[in-house]
């Protein structure tokens, strides 16, 4: 188990490092260079800054050292400073990844809520009418993206004159109900898809596991279907339950992106977004960088979880 | 699993994938029903075409709903080729009197913020969603069916590098990716299309290899390498037919994931970047002005998502009918 985890963790990093470069390599291609890229075209015209910034990343010296000094600053958390606030980059990343992880995290809750209890009846109840409702509504939730729906929802609440926030954001300390109410259209459109995939996965699931041996052998010695069913079939059937939150993180900070900017939510996505648009080069780098970075700890947690519940699972 | 993340096209696909990889240690997964080892002396042009037909005429016996969604899709197919004939009126031409104007007889779908006619911008815009997903969905499939094809085939430190490469981009949700692409280049159509590659040649790369780990160590390989034959020819006579199938479905759910994609991208404003019209960049306009003319969003999210269904549901369906063992279920 050590070992494993210890090999995952390996994984982990080396991904990360994967990803480090792949984005310092993106950043060498920015048109006007990277010295430009971090400085902006203002800037980039008086020297002083320029030797400064040269100074910092080596960019005199070969591309290998410039990787390693980058990193370096990295590693530090010196993502740099916003062109447009001259803010720091990292303290706005901390700042706003708050309201990120709350929005996944909620997501999540909602996926877990609705999605486990519907997959478990639909796959001991199959081909029943509560399984026919559940898949149709999965592959339905599949179907609809998240951008499609959240507009439609925004419509339907402004017109309709339901007394939900379509935007905004208010701060959890500032008003309680009303940070939640805030959060509920975003965490509804952000929900569907990971709601949909969790009803799939754990019906599948749990199908499977009614098909092993040692189900047939607990009802042939005539155990209650009850007990059968909650003790035998369902406590397995949910074990891909940690991995398919993993998963989701992927979908689900990549919905962040849209959702937040969908309902002017300051979080990490839109901060990305922002920077973009607005050509603020270390602003995207670094929201960029963090937002991978948070996929693979999710998934890293995923696997060591899973190994903790799954026996079967030894290395 | 390309559900979603393809953008989330990718979390549904993700999910599948996930799935498939915990499953696909059996060794006769994704073999097609007869085999082909002995089949490739016999079957002349003419054996050959008659069983396809009764490939295919099984599947709409077993699948309605698979065969409705594709017959679905291919209108939708046929629309957006057919666009420019179908007497839809001009995606660009302006009138001020139509402005915002409601669904009409002269306007089926009603007008835009300048008065154009959201049916023909529509019509355009499904040719340009769909082109842009099928050839990026496909120039990906084809790249990263090699790369999994080479990588399990010949194994060690290639199959290791590839498999590394594969789990860095895995980290980078779509989305993020597309992000990515338009910090390096403009926003723009070429970033849609680089994004949807790159998230999905790990896709297909994981999904090939998996299957020719288990076709290399059967007889019929070793017996066309003792044989003599090189290792293209294995490679593409052997071994991909027998991993065809799972590729098909993942090609499907992979279109799902990049119209989600380009959608989503556009819809940031980092795709399709107006006048021209795309799903996405449709309804980005049609959201500032919802109020006024809900139409303008209403129908391009609708088309979208239909779409989307149809490819979905084609993919399940396509899975259970090729998959015996969820057959069952």
């Amino acid at each position: 188990m050590p070992r494993y985890v210890a090999s995952r963790v390996i994984m982990a990093l080396i991904t990360t490092l994967g990803v480090a470069t792949i984005v310092f390599v993106a950043m060498r291609l920015v048109p006007g260079g990277f010295a430009g890229a971090l400085l902006g075209p203002n800037a980039v015209q008086n020297p002083e800054v320029v030797a400064a910034i040269e100074e910092k990343y080596g960019l005199d010296k070969p591309v290998i050292v410039q990787y390693g000094l980058w990193l370096r600053n990295a590693v530090q958390g010196d993502l740099g400073e916003s062109l447009r606030t001259r803010s720091s980059v990292t303290s706005e990343i901390v700042r706003r990844s708050l309201v990120t992880v709350e929005l996944t995290l909620l997501a999540t809750l909602m996926s877990l809520l609705l999605g486990v209890p519907a997959g478990v009846v639909a796959a001991l109840r199959r081909n029943s009418v509560a399984d026919t409702v559940t898949r149709s509504v999965s592959l339905i939730g599949l179907s609809i993206p998240d951008f499609v729906l959240g507009t439609v929802l925004i419509y339907f609440v402004s017109t309709r004159g339901i007394g939900l926030p379509i935007s905004g954001y208010v701060s959890i300390t500032e008003d309680l109900s009303g940070h939640f109410r805030s959060m509920v259209l975003p965490t509804l459109t952000l929900g569907l898809v990971t709601t949909s995939v969790v009803m799939r996965v754990i019906r599948s699931s749990v199908v499977e596991v009614l098909g092993e041996a040692y189900v047939v052998t607990a009802r042939a010695k005539g155990l209650h279907p009850r007990v059968v069913a909650l003790r035998h079939v369902v406590r397995a059937g949910l074990i891909p339950t940690v991995t398919i939150v993993g998963i989701n993180m992927g979908y689900l900070l990549g919905g962040a992106v849209i959702v937040e900017e969908l309902f002017s939510l300051p979080g990490l996505g839109r901060y990305a977004l922002t920077g973009i648009l607005n050509r603020d080069y270390p602003v995207a780098q670094g929201a960029v960088i963090v937002g991978a970075l948070m996929f693979v700890l999710a998934n890293l947690a995923a696997d060591v979880a899973y190994a903790y519940l799954d026996p079967r699972i030894k290395y | 699993m390309a559900v979603s993340d393809g953008v989330s096209a990718r979390g549904a696909s993700a999910a599948t994938t996930a799935e498939e990889t915990v499953r696909d240690t059996s060794p006769t997964r994704g073999t097609i029903p007869g085999g082909d080892s002995g089949g490739a002396t016999l079957a002349t042009a003419d054996l050959r075409e008659r069983r396809h037909t009764s490939t295919l005429r099984r599947f709409v016996r077993a699948s309605p709903l698979g065969t409705v969604s594709a017959l679905f899709l291919l209108a939708g197919i046929a629309i957006a080729l057919l666009g420019p004939f179908l007497g839809t009126g001009d995606p660009e031409a302006l009138s001020p009197l139509a402005m915002f104007s409601s669904p009409s007889a002269d306007l089926p779908m009603g007008g835009d913020y300048l008065g154009r006619s959201v049916l023909a911008r529509l019509v355009s815009g499904l040719r340009v969603s769909l082109a842009l997903a099928a050839v990026s969905a496909l120039m990906a499939a084809t790249a990263g069916t090699f790369l999994g094809l080479v990588a399990g085939y010949f194994g060690g430190t290639l199959d290791e590098l590839v498999m590394r490469l594969t789990d860095v981009l895995f980290a980078f949700p779509t989305i993020l990716l597309g992000l990515l692409m338009a910090v390096v280049l403009e926003p723009g159509v070429r970033g849609v299309v680089l994004t949807i590659i790159i998230a999905t040649i790990p896709v297909f790369a994981r999904v090939a290899r998996g299957p020719t780990l288990a076709v290399r160590a059967t007889e019929y390989t070793t017996a066309a390498r003792v044989v003599g034959a090189s290792p293209a020819r294995i490679l593409f006579r052997y071994v991909l037919p027998n991993v065809s199938t799972p590729l098909l479905v993942q090609l499907a759910f992979t279109l799902s994931g990049a119209l989600i994609a380009e959608g989503a991208l556009s819809f940031l404003g980092l795709g399709v970047q107006p006048p021209r019209p795309s799903l996405g960049s449709l309804l980005r306009d049609g959201k500032t002005y919802m109020e006024i003319a809900p139409w303008t969003m209403l129908f391009p999210g609708l088309t979208l998502a239909l779409a989307i269904l149809a490819v979905n549901l084609l993919g399940d369906e396509l899975q259970s009918f090729t998959d015996p063992r969820l057959r069952r279920r």
